[in-house]
């Protein structure tokens, strides 16, 4: 016996507006046109771009002290384990060339030479024993040009002041804040093999630690230093001459320093 | 050209973006130092635009090529369609960061920039795809 149900004639769902014919009104696939999907996937994409954008501006313009993450560690152990250091000297005592850099640590052009030419110079010069450097740091940037300079010259008394260097530029801050609190200081120096990072806090504020930044500043002056980086160079041992760069390019310092080496 | 060939041409950016994509997340990790003839990159590699969240932005272009790269592995319109999002993500936010290194902080990448293209190329492939699948689409 044939029941009224499968004798009942079947009609096919009418498709919505822009639907799937054949479909359920309420089915979702038949909702997903083409055009909407493509509508979705373009509304979602400037979402996320937006949130990630928004991440990172909040996260650039951030006036918290220091970023959150210390960053460069294997860079600057890479690039200059095995080289001799003397207080604020990277290389060889008896290296042919003697570069002198008037710095400070908030300088955001003197972070630009440390982590783009910088490392080339070593690799070219310091660690083959024709180039000695020299920092010479000053601390009227910002806020946190004293404390680097102070952790640099204590890390200086350990023979350790270019791996503080290296890290202090690689991990700047805005330089209207004082993006270096002891604590981060502390993050820093405890990276660096050897350093004692407890004896650098408490060097910071010594008398020798003041002294020398003072002597600094009066060899800056007496140079006729007004910015920074500014940079000196000659023979060791010999009268050094100021190195006028128009930019900090690898390119801007390999004249002068082939120039000495070969004399 | 068909969808075939649009697929494998996106796939084939989508490596050449994840290989820059993977290179600078290896010198960020290893520490070697990057090939670079701007003088820029390392520059623009220690900004603070270099990390989102704490996630290097390197890692966030190597899980977005990898995205791409799913999306030119399927047919239709629904993974055309998710591939233009992807590449729309990926070109706002390469359009976002290239101002960051021309106004913010004064130093070129010469990967980044070569993404940007890559990327850019991509959404145009994308989208040519997206309306590809359209008119191939038979109709109702």
């Amino acid at each position: 016996m044939a029941s009224n149900k499968s004798s009942a004639p079947v009609q096919a769902p009418k498709a919505r507006p822009g639907g799937k014919p054949g479909a359920a009104p309420g089915d979702l696939r038949a909702r997903l046109t083409p055009s909407r999907i493509l509508a979705l996937a373009v509304v979602g994409a400037m979402v996320i771009a937006g949130i990630l954008i928004g991440v990172s501006v909040a996260g650039s313009s951030s006036k918290s002290p220091g970023p959150k993450t210390l960053v460069g560690e294997i860079q600057t152990l890479n690039l200059l384990s095995g080289i001799p250091q003397h207080a604020n000297a990277l290389g060889r005592p008896d290296a042919r060339v003697t570069m002198v850099e008037f710095a400070d640590p908030a300088c955001p052009y003197c972070m630009r030479f440390a982590v783009d030419t910088l490392p080339a110079i070593v690799r070219q010069y310091v660690r083959p024993g024709k180039v000695r450097l020299v920092y010479n740091g000053l601390d009227f940037v910002g806020p946190a040009s004293e404390p680097g300079l102070r952790a640099i010259e204590a890390a200086g008394a350990q023979n350790k002041a270019w791996y503080l260097i290296d890290l202090l530029y690689r991990n700047q801050g805005d330089e209207q804040t004082n993006w270096l609190p002891t604590s981060f200081l502390s993050a820093i120096a405890e990276t660096v093999p050897g350093l004692d990072s407890v004896k650098l806090v408490k060097d910071m504020s010594s008398s020798q630690t003041t002294a020398a930044i003072r002597a600094s500043a009066q060899q800056a002056s007496a140079a006729g230093v007004h910015q920074t980086p500014t940079f000196f160079i000659g023979l060791t041992g010999g009268t050094m001459q100021e190195l006028s760069v128009q930019s900090l390019d690898l390119s801007a310092f390999t004249p002068a320093v082939d120039r000495l080496l070969a004399k | 050209m068909s969808e075939s060939r649009l697929r494998a041409a996106i796939a084939a950016l989508a490596l050449a973006g994840a290989g820059i994509a993977a290179y600078l997340t290896y010198a960020r990790y290893s520490g070697t130092p990057i090939a670079c003839s701007t003088g820029g990159c390392e520059t623009v590699q220690h900004s603070r635009y270099a990390v989102v969240a704490g996630i290097p932005v390197a890692v966030i272009g190597l899980v977005g090529y990898a995205a791409l790269l799913a999306t030119a592995a399927f047919r239709g319109a629904t993974a055309a369609a998710l591939g233009v999002g992807c590449a729309v993500i990926g070109l706002a936010f390469g359009a976002y960061l290239l101002v960051a290194q021309i106004a913010l902080i004064h130093a070129i990448c010469q990967w980044c920039v070569a993404s940007d293209a890559v990327i850019t190329l991509i959404a145009l492939a994308a989208l040519y795809r997206y309306l590809l699948t359209l008119r191939e689409t038979p109709a109702a």
